[in-house]
Formats: C-alpha cells, sequence, structure tokens
C-alpha cells in the first residue's frame, strides 16, 4: 500500500509539474493589439518551445518543466521584446504583456538576394560546370577552364581528355558533335566568355537508338554556350611583333560559331609564327591525335619515321613554325530524318629546327661518342574533307553514311653534319592518302535490343622517298643514294553486332569478317643523275595479307554494388606474306582465344575498386615485313626477319578510384601489370657512323608494371587547389647489341608532379607545378645509365580590376640535376586590357625574355646517354588585338 | 463607432507591415519513376497576414529530366500542360495554388483525386510538430537561418527557417515555425525546396484568396475519397485483365503518406 501510494504520489505531481501556462497580451505602442506575432520560450539563445499569436493574446502550456526562462515577442514591422522569468515556481499561471515598438529601420527598399551559381551541380548522368566559377580571368580558350575542372585529365601531347579517368568520345556543341575525335579543334579554339556550362555527360549514347541498351561507359563533354549567343559569333584577332633577330612575328586566329534552327557551323582560319599549334595535327612533337589513335589500325606502316623537331618544352617553344590552319565544320538538317555533316581541314606549315643530338654509347666494354647536327626545314601540307549523313530511315532505324578523303605531303629537306666531320643533304618525301568510307546500319528491335550492321572500306598510301647526298654507300662513284618505298593498305570490314539489356545487365554480341591487304615495296639505290647511272643496293617486293573471322561477346552484369563484365573474343587468323623477290610464301593460320574480364565494386556513390584483366594475341608481322634493308636515315639501315607468330599479352590491373565533385576531392591509385610473350627483338649493330637494326622474332617475354598515384584536393585553409601525382614504372625487355648474346635490360622511370593552384579572392593569384623525373637503365652486362630532371613552372597572375590583366610565368628546368650549371630559365609576360565593353581586347606579349636560343633533353638506353639540344623560338614582342562579335 | 475605431487602427496596422517578400524556389522530386521526376519551379508570395506558392507550369516543362522525348503539348484551360512522354506515360504539370491565411489559420490548396480530377483542400496551418535544433545555425542567401526537424506524413524533414526576413511562412504546405522557412527537404531526398532568389518589396499587388468560390473538402475527406477512388480504378482492372490472378493497387510515389494500405483483389476465384 505504501508503494502504491507513492507511485500514485509521483504520477500527481509529475503531472502537476508539467502545468506552467504563460498568457498575456501583445499590444503596440497605441494599446492596439497586434495581429499576428510569435511567443519564443527561450533557454539562453536557444528557443525551446514556441507558439503563434493571434489577435493580440497569447497562451502558452510549457512542455517541459524549466527553472529560468526568456519570453521572447517578434512581430513583422515591430521590434522584438524580451522578459525574463528568473525562477519559475511549478505549477503556476504567469501572465506578462509585452508592448512592442515599431520598427522604423525596417525600410521599404526593394531588395533582390539570388543564390550564387554552383560552381558543379550533379543532375543524373550529367555533371555541370559552371564556368565563371571556375575562371580566373587568365583564360582565354575554353580548354584553359577544362583543364581546371575537378575530375578532368587534359593530356598536353596528344590532347586527350579523361573525366574521372575514362577517354572522353568528343566534345559537343550545344548538344551536336560537329568535331567527332578531333575535338581538340573546339576546345583549343573556342573563347572562354562564348561557353556558359562545360558539361561532362556520362552513359553516352552517339546513337540515341542505342541509349539505354549500349553499355554504358561512354563520356562526352558538351559546351553549353552563353544565352543570346546566337546566330552568329566569334573572334577576328590579330597581331603583329618583332622578335631578337629583328624579324616580324605575327599570330591571327580567327574563328566563328554559327548557330540556326536547322544548321551550326565553326570555323577557324589562323596563321602564325610564333610557335602556336591551332590544328589537331603535330608535326612538332610526332604526337599522335586522338583521332589517329582510335583508328591505328585503318593506317599503313609508315617506314621511314618522321623527322621530331620538338623537346619537351611548353608553350611550343621549339616550334619554329610559319603555319596556316583553315578548319570548317557545319552540321544541316535538311529534313526532320535526315542531316549533312561537312569537316573541311586544311594546313600548311614551314617548320624550322636546329639540332644536335649526341649519344654516349658504352657497348662491350668500349665507349665511343656519336654526333649528328642537324638543320631541318619540314614541310607539312594537309587537305581533307568529311562527310557523314545520317538518315532515320524509320522511328527505329538509322542510317548513318561516312567518307572522308585526305591527303597529307610532308617534305624534309635537312643537312646534318655527322661526327664533326660529315656532311650530308637529306630529303625526305612522304605522301600520305587516305580515303574511308562506312555505312552503319542500326534497327532498334524492340526498347531493349538494337541490331547494327556495319560495312567499311579503307584505302591508305604512303609513298616514301629519302635521298641523302653524297652517297653513304658508293661515295666514290655516285654522288647519292636514294630510298624509295611503296607501302598500302586496305581495310574492308563487314560487322554484324546486336546489343542488349535486360534488367540492368547489358549484352553485346557481334561477328565479324576483314580482310586486310598491305603490299609493300622498295628499292634502294645509289645514284649518278649526271652520268644516269645507278646500282640497285637493296629491294623489296612484297604482299601481306591478314583475314580474320571473329564473334566478340561481352556482358554487363549489374547487382548491387557489383559490376561484373565479361567479354570474350574468337578467331580465326590466317596471315600471308608473299616474298616476290625471294619468291617464297610464309602462311600461318591461327585459332586465336582471347578472354577479358573487367569488376568493379562500389565502395559507396564516389568511389570504387576497378579490376581487369585480359588476354590478347595478335601478330606484329606489319611492323617487321621487310627482309632486305631499308635506310631510315643518315646513320640508320633497318631490316627484319619477317615471322607470323603472334604476341600473347597478358595484362592486369587494379585501381582505386574516389571521385567526389562536390568535396573537389579526387584520390586514385593502382598498378597495371603486362607481360608479352612473344616479340620482335632487336638485334643492334652500332659503329661510330651507322647503325644497323635487325628485327627477330623469338618466344620471350618482355614484361612492364606500372604503379601509378594520383590526388587531387581543394584545400579551403590554403584556399588553393594541390594536385599530386606519382608514376612509377619498370620495363624489362631484351635485345642484342653488337653481337652480345641476348641481353636482358631494364628501364625504371619515376615521375613526380606536384601542382598548387590558389583561388584567393584578391587580385593576386599564383599556379606552380614542379616536377620530378628519375630514369634508370640498365644491362645485364654491368651497363647502367640514369638521369634525374627536374622543372618548375610558375605563374603569377595580376588582376587589379576588371579591365586589366597582367601574368608573369617563370619555367625552370634542370635538364640533369646533377649538372646544375646547365639549367635554363624562361619568363614570359603578358598584359591584357580589356576596355568595359568586352568587345575588344588589347595583349601584350613577351614571350622568353631572357632569350634562350637552346634547350637540351636527356635520355637514357640499356647502351647509351642520349644528350639531344633543340634550337629554340627566340625572344620576341607582340600586340595583339581582338574583337569578339 | 467601435467599427470605424478598428478600421482606422487596422489601416495603421497595413501601413505598417506592407512588407512584402517573394522567394522563387528550386523543387527536385526524385520519385521512384525517373521519367515523372525532375527540378521544377515555385515562388512564394507574402505580403501582410497571407501568403500563395505557385508555379508557372511552362517553365516546368524545362525542367523534366525527359523533356527531349516530350511530344504533344497541350495547354488546358486552368493553366495546366498534359504532355506525352514516350510509348506509356504521360505527365500533366497542373498549376498549383497554396493559398495561406494566418489570421484565420487555414491553408487551401489544389490536389487531384484519381484518375485525374482536381479538387480543393482546406488544412489547418498548424500542421508540423518541430523541433529546433540548437547551435546548427547556419547562412542561407545572407540570412542567418536556425535549423528545425519534424516527421510529417511518413518522412522526416529538415528545415532552415529566418526570423531575420519574416515571422512566419514557408514553402507548400510547410510553416509553423517562428520565422520563414527558406530551405527544407526530406531526409531520404525525395522532396527538395532549395531558394534560388529572394526579392523584398517588389511586388505591388496585394494577396487574394483564389478559392473563393469553390467547394472545399478536408484533408481526411480527401483521403477517403482517395482510397474511394482508387478502389473504383482497382475493381475496372480486376474486369478487364481477367488472366491475371491477383490484382493490387498501392500508392508509392506520392509526397505525403495518405495512410491507405494496398488493395488487394482476387481476380480467379
Amino acid at each position: 500500500m505504501k508503494n502504491v501510494l507513492l507511485i500514485l504520489f509521483f504520477l500527481f505531481s509529475f503531472y502537476c509539474s508539467a502545468q506552467n501556462i504563460i498568457t498575456g497580451k501583445i499590444q503596440d505602442a497605441n494599446n492596439t493589439p497586434i495581429l499576428l506575432a510569435n511567443v519564443l520560450i527561450k533557454q539562453g539563445d536557444e528557443t525551446v518551445e514556441f507558439v503563434m499569436a493571434r489577435q493580440g493574446k497569447y497562451s502558452i502550456t510549457l512542455e517541459k518543466e524549466y527553472t529560468k526562462i526568456i519570453v521572447e515577442i517578434t512581430a513583422n514591422g515591430y521590434i522584438s521584446q524580451t522578459q525574463t522569468l528568473d525562477s519559475v515556481q511549478k505549477n503556476k499561471t504567469y501572465t506578462l504583456n509585452f508592448i512592442l515598438p515599431i520598427d522604423d529601420i525596417k525600410k521599404l527598399d526593394e531588395v533582390v538576394i539570388s543564390a550564387p551559381k554552383q560552381p558543379i551541380q550533379i543532375k543524373g548522368d550529367t555533371t555541370k560546370f559552371n564556368v565563371s566559377s571556375f575562371s580566373n580571368g587568365s583564360e582565354r580558350k575554353i580548354i584553359d577552364i577544362i583543364k581546371k575542372l575537378p575530375g578532368v585529365d587534359v593530356d598536353d601531347k596528344s590532347g586527350e581528355i579523361r573525366f574521372k579517368g575514362k577517354p572522353i568520345e568528343t566534345v559537343t556543341l550545344g548538344g551536336d558533335d560537329l568535331f567527332g575525335y578531333n575535338y581538340s579543334l573546339g576546345t583549343k579554339n573556342i573563347n572562354v566568355d562564348m561557353v556558359e556550362q562545360v558539361q561532362a555527360i556520362e552513359n553516352y549514347s552517339k546513337n540515341p537508338l542505342l541509349k539505354g541498351i549500349e553499355s554504358d561507359d561512354k563520356v562526352i563533354l558538351n559546351l553549353e554556350l552563353k544565352k543570346g549567343k546566337i546566330d552568329l559569333s566569334g573572334e577576328i584577332n590579330g597581331g603583329l611583333g618583332i622578335n631578337a633577330n629583328e624579324k616580324l612575328v605575327g599570330n591571327s586566329n580567327n574563328n566563328f560559331i554559327t548557330v540556326a534552327k536547322n544548321y551550326k557551323s565553326f570555323g577557324i582560319l589562323s596563321y602564325n609564327n610564333i610557335g602556336v599549334n591551332n590544328s589537331p595535327l603535330d608535326y612538332v612533337g610526332g604526337g599522335i591525335g586522338v583521332e589517329k589513335l582510335k583508328e591505328k589500325d585503318y593506317f599503313a606502316n609508315k617506314t621511314i619515321p618522321e623527322t621530331i623537331l620538338g623537346v619537351n618544352l611548353d608553350n611550343n617553344r621549339s616550334n619554329i613554325n610559319n603555319s596556316f590552319f583553315g578548319n570548317y565544320d557545319a552540321i544541316f538538317k535538311i529534313k526532320k530524318r535526315l542531316s549533312i555533316k561537312f569537316n573541311l581541314y586544311y594546313l600548311k606549315d614551314n617548320i624550322f629546327s636546329n639540332q644536335l643530338s649526341q649519344s654516349q654509347n658504352t657497348i662491350n666494354n668500349q665507349t665511343f661518342v656519336t654526333s649528328d647536327n642537324r638543320t631541318i626545314y619540314k614541310k607539312p601540307s594537309y587537305y581533307r574533307g568529311d562527310i557523314e549523313m545520317k538518315y532515320n530511315t524509320s522511328k527505329t532505324s538509322l542510317l548513318e553514311y561516312n567518307f572522308r578523303i585526305q591527303q597529307e605531303q610532308i617534305n624534309t629537306q635537312s643537312n646534318v653534319l655527322q661526327n664533326n666531320e660529315k656532311n650530308f643533304d637529306n630529303t625526305l618525301l612522304s605522301n600520305d592518302f587516305y580515303l574511308k568510307q562506312n555505312l552503319l546500319f542500326t534497327k532498334k528491335l524492340s526498347t531493349k535490343t538494337a541490331l547494327q550492321v556495319l560495312l567499311f572500306h579503307s584505302t591508305n598510301q604512303i609513298p616514301q622517298e629519302f635521298s641523302i647526298t653524297p652517297s653513304v654507300f658508293n661515295p666514290n662513284n655516285f654522288e647519292k643514294d636514294v630510298q624509295k618505298i611503296n607501302n598500302r593498305k586496305d581495310y574492308t570490314e563487314l560487322n554484324a553486332t546486336l546489343l542488349g539489356s535486360h534488367k540492368g545487365s547489358k549484352y553485346i554480341f557481334s561477328a565479324k569478317i576483314n580482310i586486310e591487304n598491305s603490299p609493300l615495296s622498295s628499292n634502294l639505290s645509289s645514284r649518278n643523275d649526271n652520268l644516269n647511272s645507278q646500282i640497285i643496293i637493296s629491294i623489296n617486293d612484297l604482299n601481306y595479307t591478314k583475314k580474320t573471322f571473329s564473334t566478340t561477346g561481352s556482358y554487363g552484369f549489374e547487382r548491387r554494388k557489383w559490376r561484373i563484365s565479361p567479354a570474350y573474343s574468337i578467331s580465326i587468323l590466317d596471315q600471308k606474306i608473299e616474298n616476290k623477290i625471294q619468291a617464297n610464301v610464309q602462311n600461318s593460320q591461327n585459332f586465336i582465344f582471347e578472354p577479358s574480364l573487367t569488376i568493379r565494386y562500389k565502395l559507396n556513390d564516389v568511389s570504387s575498386i576497378v579490376a581487369t584483366s585480359n588476354y590478347k594475341q595478335k601478330p606484329n608481322t606489319e611492323t617487321y615485313l621487310f627482309t632486305n634493308p631499308i635506310l631510315t636515315s643518315n646513320r640508320s639501315i633497318m631490316s627484319n626477319q619477317p615471322n607470323l607468330s603472334l604476341q600473347n599479352t597478358l595484362s592486369s590491373s587494379l585501381f582505386y578510384r574516389k571521385n567526389d565533385l562536390f568535396n573537389q576531392f579526387r584520390l586514385s591509385f593502382g598498378a597495371t601489370y603486362q607481360e608479352n610473350n612473344g616479340n620482335f627483338f632487336s638485334n643492334l649493330d652500332i659503329e661510330p657512323n651507322v647503325m644497323r637494326s635487325n628485327y627477330f622474332y623469338l618466344p620471350q617475354n618482355t614484361n612492364s608494371l606500372n604503379f601509378s598515384f594520383s590526388t587531387e584536393k581543394y584545400l579551403d585553409m590554403i584556399e588553393s587547389t594541390v594536385k599530386f601525382t606519382s608514376n612509377y614504372s619498370i620495363s624489362q625487355y631484351k635485345n642484342i647489341v653488337n653481337n652480345s648474346n641476348l641481353r636482358d635490360n631494364q628501364n625504371n622511370t619515376f615521375n613526380n608532379e606536384l601542382t598548387v593552384r590558389t583561388a584567393f579572392e584578391g587580385d593576386f593569384n599564383f599556379e606552380n607545378a614542379t616536377i620530378f623525373i628519375q630514369n634508370n637503365s640498365k644491362n645485364n652486362q654491368g651497363g647502367r645509365f640514369s638521369n634525374q630532371f627536374l622543372s618548375n613552372i610558375s605563374k603569377l597572375v595580376y588582376f587589379p580590376n576588371k579591365k586589366w590583366f597582367f601574368s608573369l610565368s617563370s619555367d625552370y628546368y634542370l635538364p640533369n640535376v646533377n649538372k646544375k650549371t646547365e639549367n635554363y630559365l624562361f619568363l614570359d609576360f603578358l598584359a591584357r586590357f580589356r576596355p568595359k565593353s568586352k568587345k575588344y581586347e588589347f595583349n601584350f606579349v613577351f614571350n622568353n625574355l631572357l632569350n634562350n636560343d637552346n634547350f637540351t633533353q636527356i635520355e637514357t638506353t640499356d647502351y647509351s646517354v642520349n644528350i639531344f639540344q633543340s634550337r629554340l623560338l627566340s625572344r620576341y614582342f607582340l600586340m595583339n588585338v581582338s574583337f569578339n562579335f | 463607432m467601435k467599427n470605424i475605431l478598428t478600421f482606422i487602427l487596422f489601416m495603421c496596422y497595413s501601413v505598417i507591415s506592407s512588407q512584402n517578400i517573394k522567394i522563387d524556389y528550386k523543387i527536385t522530386l526524385n520519385r521512384n519513376s525517373t521519367i515523372t521526376s525532375g527540378v521544377s519551379f515555385y515562388y512564394l508570395l507574402l505580403k501582410n497576414n497571407e501568403s500563395v506558392y505557385y508555379n508557372k507550369p511552362e517553365d516546368d516543362v524545362k525542367g523534366l529530366k525527359h523533356k527531349d522525348d516530350a511530344f504533344d503539348k497541350k495547354v488546358k484551360q486552368d493553366g495546366s500542360i498534359e504532355l506525352k512522354l514516350g510509348d506509356k506515360h504521360s505527365i500533366t504539370i497542373t498549376k498549383d495554388i497554396f493559398y495561406k491565411n494566418y489570421l484565420k489559420d487555414t491553408l487551401i490548396f489544389n490536389d487531384f483525386l484519381p484518375p485525374s480530377k482536381k479538387v480543393i483542400v482546406g488544412e489547418s496551418l498548424n500542421l508540423f510538430k518541430w523541433k529546433i535544433i540548437p547551435k546548427q545555425d547556419t547562412t542561407i542567401l545572407t540570412y542567418k537561418c536556425q535549423k528545425a526537424t519534424c516527421n510529417f506524413r511518413g518522412r522526416k524533414y529538415v528545415a532552415y527557417f529566418s526570423k531575420d526576413l519574416y515571422q512566419m511562412g514557408g514553402p507548400w504546405k510547410f510553416d509553423g515555425l517562428p520565422g520563414l522557412i527558406l530551405y527544407i527537404y526530406s531526409e531520404d531526398n525525395y522532396f527538395i525546396i532549395e531558394p534560388q532568389k529572394i526579392a523584398l518589396n517588389q511586388s505591388q499587388n496585394d494577396i487574394k484568396n483564389p478559392y473563393t468560390k469553390d467547394k472545399i473538402i478536408t484533408w481526411q475527406e480527401y483521403a477517403k475519397i482517395f482510397e474511394e477512388k482508387l478502389k473504383k480504378i482497382a475493381k475496372l482492372m480486376k474486369s478487364k485483365f481477367k488472366e491475371f490472378d491477383k490484382l493490387s493497387v498501392k500508392i508509392t510515389d506520392k509526397i505525403e503518406d495518405l495512410q491507405i494500405e494496398e488493395i488487394k483483389l482476387k481476380i480467379k476465384e
């Protein structure tokens, strides 16, 4: 009984204690009730309970027990008032009346506050980057912005853009694919001011019929143009200046975009002799563009490689050019179902280079130095026309036809001083003709399956002529040696593909027949044109055919956090080399099975682990076809022992990737291992005046292992983006040098780059990139060759107001860390003035202020250290005016 | 005499507090059906003791995720837009108006009954049991905001409100905090309302109740009729799809839980 009483008492008292009620009146200074007000019960700054008071009266029953409370009354147009209850007694009703004075300060002016545009928005498959959020005012072309976007990487050499590690397919302009794989045309030339947003679109399907059916790993970038930039817009730009040799320099880059209902086009017309390359082609560094990489199977092998003129320097410093480039791209939507796209290209250049290459060779315990001092004039010209037609034959079918014709001619004249004693005049004339046609028909069979049939044909002819005066082979009787090569490749393919998706899984099955035919003939002779006599040194005449019948299949299976994509390819490969000189035929037939597997595990929305492994078998015959020697430069002669055996490649990789765009944090690391079995190895015979290389096949291994680490983070504390990438690679291969045994060689490269980019609110901003590269090469005969390279590139930007902009960059290079005295410092200065209208812009460019006219780079091989010195563009001053319309 | 005095006082009052606020909100609805998901834009206008929250259907068409697939657009008399998306989907973007009167404590809005009948529903403003979360203040569009949470008809919401801007108000049905709700989202990310623009004293017009001539039903009545209509539809389907064994109708894609259980019917006896 006692217990029950106690409990009852407790309940009763608890109930009582919750009965604090506060009531009162809320009036203005004239004792008029205030119609609407809020009554806030606060403890310190915290609002614990609240109620709305209407018609100037309120009553609040407190839910909890308090000892001290503050009662605050707020109302629109009045100054809030508070009263404090210091010791709240249980079970008591308090009456607190308030009089609120009118808030005179509240003005009735019009004010608008807008949400700032978010730098990044992610909606489904589309990541939108607002250009203005990533601009510090120093950027001129849209590529300068793209480079800064989180998740985006740009390869400076090939121009390839990657988003979240995946190479993009193209860059579209307002959703239209004008450029195809040559998207650098757009990114290098379109002005920052014209673009509102850069959008990265994942799970992209070029063919709208395949949306949702195709496997979803394609990414594109889309440039959303600013509103109002319709009809016709563009830039007219011209600059003139003078260089250190008191010669005129000029730069003009004009481009336009037209946007109309049924028509969109883009055009470029540019000229310069200050080393700027506005085209997707590279005749200086020998870089292969994205398009050529994608289409490399259709091109014949260029037997004599083109002379590489550049050195690894930024800002086109080694491109002493005189280049003219024009391009026009247009899409016409002729009917609702028919659209036609045209692309036209024209390029003409005249590039000068003076280079000294020196090799310190250590072979069989003997050391000797070879050197070549070259003066080169390289004159490439390029013409090309593409037509693409798309015709929707019905709502569920699409017919696409592509046609391309291109002609490239490169004329390289050079004078070589070999080993400081012999002098040669070389001429290399390369023609490259390419014709491609393909017809692709897509039929959507149901909402989840589609069938594609492709008919493809291309032909590529690369005739080359290399002549060297005086004759190397018969200097006494003949004046020159002439190497002629006729090389062609015809490629025909018929392909049928079935694509489908089923409950989150996607599959592709295809059957393909392709025939490649590559005839090659060459003739090396010593000639005397005056006496009209010649002696033939070496000839080749052969035909290589390759026929493949293959079926491939791939399946992408997605469940919860896993995505597993196995794939296979089964083919029958038939190869034949007909050597007409030796009158022999080599034949081989192979049955090839190539499996591959990719597994992705999604840790969360922003990070995943991906493991891939694949096994490939392919012939390397095409590069090593000819038996008899071909002269490829003033000191190198190449020959092969052709072999139809296959190269088996096993490659595996494991990567962790994190792409947290919202927090601007990116981290990826992983390893790739590749092992090749069956290779062509070189048998090198190196003498001071000549290097003979003979390639032969051995069923031996070469392998490479690569570790990479990359991270990027915006650090709020220092208002900067910090990016660090590191790569370590080990490759092992074999060769024979000067009658040695088969040697095992190893190359190690360790590459580190640290970039800091500030995003200060103030007038100054700063960018700095430090690169350190360590190269080690060794062979099993005890030879070791190593080099360490260091560079530091920094840029200081001063943006005092909207009209003026200044930047000063300093590029420092130390080609060999152990030789600190041999360093290079480049200073460049830019001032930009932009009047209020933004229509005009004036640029004052001072490049290479210290007038460095040479640069040296060092490479190591398993038998040598090579020093390569190249002439640079001298100091120049240029004033540029551009008009935006 | 008393009436005249009240009238004069009322005039004084309206001069004092005729400050008005217009807020542009961006609404993200992540529905289970992605085809009708997307972004839409609503506007909240607050003046004196009333507010309206409304959309412009033409704007909303632009925010649809699958707008490029849309064809056959029809603009109806009441301002709503009907769109066909793909072969089997169609969507009607209605013109919505949520009218609130703080003195009368009323909320009146339009909704629909299946299959697509427009109705006007009235509720009290005091629908939410808010809990103010201390020490998590933030600034939204230059205004200092406090955080509050509540459970409302099946979802948990997080709201940010500012008493520096106005003493009440909020987008959609949301209200009842001692300040103006600027930003609110459901914790499952189904329903997100973000402010885009705040304009003070831009509008000259007074707010009028658009539903003075309409028949207004309560929320309870609405839920009841909704359930009845669903049952009717289920029966209609039953008569059409005889080859199936079972038929069930369930609401899966509505912001608010109407507390209607899954309707299950057996077709084959």
